[in-house]
């Protein structure tokens, strides 16, 4: 069972049908008893950082505790400790700040190429296209998390981080039809064969 | 790098996609949920549905479209049409949109975009203008473009980005649905004018007009809706030809056929042509430039032997057939092209060069009147007919008349008088619209009762 935390705001529809599609039984729930409770927990991509409120400290002990997550977009950006867009604390699992996109035309709003990583998550992509919708990207501490990175105008950011069992994706895997159903179907499959 | 967008636009109304056509109003052309897959699969980057109900029941149901839409469509979706406050971008959201765009909503109160920025993030907030030239600028207009307002376009493009709007969706009123290239000025204008991406719509009509509105207009992406809805290209046709300009765009259909490998006799190849049921249409010849050309607009090009030169297949007759793939036989010395024809291959009207095949001769009939209906010839009779209400009408009285004179005298002309009859029947029914697929429709459903 995965467990798909719902903020209150946005469309996390296509994200359970996408994981649905991966192979897994998703429950859709905005009780962290619930949440953390579950084989992995997903933290969709949709919202601002300063209107999402979690519980940071006990989000950041089960995932210290080896509970698989996956952020997706926003759900990456709440990994780290703080952001640029908004006061307040991230989860904190993934030291490192949210920046704003150093680029001319902001939001990055369309299809832009992952580069290619070395990691399960990834298994069988390449390079490939992933839809993004992002005005922010992260910024982390320890340049080893970072498995894949894009480059929009001159700004080069992680597409793809990770830290243990802690995965973040700054695009829209559900968005980004055939690649990004392959990728949560791989992370769907890292769950099973824990 | 951020590839140009290639997004495809349903207008729904009560669940339907429908299309307005031409002093008919508007057309039923399809399911939402199947149409917005099948454009996916076809390589569309992003899909926009346009809700046009005026009901509240409408309203109901084109949430209720979006939620279908939601479960089986991963690429983006972007919805618009009534939105007025944060409530309704929160139900659209909530219904499984991506982005909610906003038209006379902003206008009548553009706090909606800043409130609806706050809460969901300025990437889900696109404001919709629709701009057309009135004397001296381009202005927005509202309620589906009918009613004017004094905003100039590139000021109220600013302002609306301002307010919190993450996307410009620009429509050119002018150019909507006529098919002639987008507004490549007021395009770039805007796209120059604002920090946010600019989505070009209205007035495509071919692969060029894209290519033109992403380079010379500046604009992120290109909208398309009828041309796709219509069959008269598709999304992989388009993308291929924007790639071979050099066009970035995300997942080009592979090129199949590498130009430098045919085996060409004389500077020519022969192309068999099918229909997309595989019936072959005919067989002709195409040269480099004629197989190029194919490749880039989607359109079938051949080489006349006859004439002696490039020859787009129904550019005179209007019968062209839209490119669905085209490949090399084992050898490389043979194309076959699978295509989507407008109407007959034959220059004798016969849907097929190799006979009447299944076409019986009623279909016949009625095809050369389709043709007259279009070419109206000016010395034929039947242009006569088609012009002239009063005297087609009359004439089918009369003909009845004289079937069943005939058949009371059984003389031995009742043959004759029916041919007569037939024929006029099917002018008179070209002449209020109808064709003669649909009266055969209607037989065919009764068959079975």
């Amino acid at each position: 069972m995965i467990a798909l935390y719902d903020y209150g705001a946005g469309n996390i529809h296509s994200l359970a049908k996408g994981l649905e599609a991966g192979g897994a039984r998703v429950r859709i729930t905005d009780q962290w008893n619930e949440a953390l409770d579950a084989d992995a927990l997903v933290l969709p991509g949709v919202g601002a950082f300063g209107a999402v409120s979690l519980d940071n400290r006990r989000v950041r002990e089960a995932l210290e505790a080896e509970l698989p997550c996956l952020g997706i977009c926003l759900g990456m950006q709440l990994l780290l400790s703080e952001s640029e867009e908004a006061s307040g604390e991230g989860i904190g699992r993934i030291p490192g700040v949210v920046r704003r996109l150093q680029a001319k035309t902001i939001p990055q709003m369309g299809w832009n190429d992952v580069e290619a990583g070395d990691d399960p998550l990834l298994e069988g992509l390449g390079t490939f296209s992933a839809y993004y919708a992002n005005s922010f990207v992260c910024q982390v501490e320890d340049p080893e998390v970072v498995v894949a990175s894009t480059t929009y105008e001159r700004d080069r950011f992680p597409a793809v981080i990770r830290r243990g069992w802690t995965w973040g994706v700054q695009f829209h895997p559900e968005k980004s039809s055939e690649a990004g159903l392959r990728l949560l179907a791989n992370f769907i499959r890292i769950v099973e064969e824990r | 790098m951020l590839r140009p967008r290639l997004v495809v636009c349903l207008d729904v109304q009560d669940g339907r996609v429908v299309k307005g056509t031409n002093f008919r109003g508007l057309r039923d052309v399809g399911d939402p949920v199947e149409l917005a897959r099948r454009y996916e699969e076809e390589g569309a980057d992003e899909i926009v549905f346009l809700d046009i109900s005026a009901s509240h029941e409408g309203r109901g149901t084109f949430l209720e479209t979006v939620r279908r839409t939601a479960e089986v469509l991963f690429i983006p979706l972007t919805v618009g049409g009534g939105v007025r406050t944060v409530e309704d971008i929160d139900a659209l959201l909530r219904a499984g949109a991506d982005k909610v765009s906003v038209n006379s909503g902003a206008v009548r109160d553009p706090e909606v975009l800043t409130a609806g920025a706050a809460r969901f993030g300025s990437q889900c907030v696109v404001a919709s203008i629709d701009g057309a030239w009135v004397e001296d600028g381009w202005y927005h207009h509202t309620h589906g473009g009918r009613k004017p307002t004094e905003l100039e376009v590139v000021a109220w493009a600013r302002e609306c980005v301002r307010r919190g709007a993450g996307e410009i969706l620009l429509t050119s009123m002018d150019r909507d649905g006529v098919r002639t290239g987008y507004d490549l000025e007021m395009t770039r204008a805007v796209a120059r004018a604002v920090p946010v991406p600019v989505v070009a719509s209205g007035g495509a009509g071919k692969a060029e007009h894209l290519r033109d509105a992403l380079v010379r207009g500046e604009a992120s992406a290109a909208l398309v809706a009828g041309i796709l809805h219509d069959g008269k290209t598709t999304v992989g046709a388009l993308k291929s030809a924007l790639a071979g300009w050099g066009i970035p765009v995300r997942n080009p259909p592979e090129r199949a056929l590498d130009l430098d490998r045919i085996q060409w006799s004389d500077g020519l190849v022969p192309v068999v042509t099918q229909d997309e049921d595989g019936a072959v249409l005919m067989v002709a010849w195409a040269n480099r430039e004629a197989v190029e050309r194919t490749l880039e607009t989607g359109w079938m090009h051949y080489w006349s032997r006859s004439r002696g030169e490039l020859w787009e297949k129904g550019a005179t007759s209007g019968n062209r057939q839209a490119l669905v793939s085209l490949r090399p036989d084992c050898d490389h010395d043979t194309l076959l092209a699978r295509v989507r024809p407008e109407g007959p291959a034959c220059h004798t009207l016969e849907p097929t060069c190799f006979g009447p095949g299944e076409a019986g001769l009623m279909d016949t009939l009625a095809r050369t009147i389709e043709d007259r209906a279009h070419s109206r010839p000016p010395d034929s009779y039947t242009t006569r007919l088609l012009d002239d209400e009063n005297l087609r009408l009359k004439k089918l009285g009369e003909e009845t008349a004289e079937l069943i004179t005939a058949l009371v005298r059984d003389d031995g002309r009742a043959p004759e008088e029916a041919a007569d009859l037939l024929y006029h029947l099917l002018v008179a029914l070209r002449g209020a619209g109808h064709r003669w697929e649909e009266v055969a429709a209607a037989l065919q459903a009764r068959r079975g009762s």
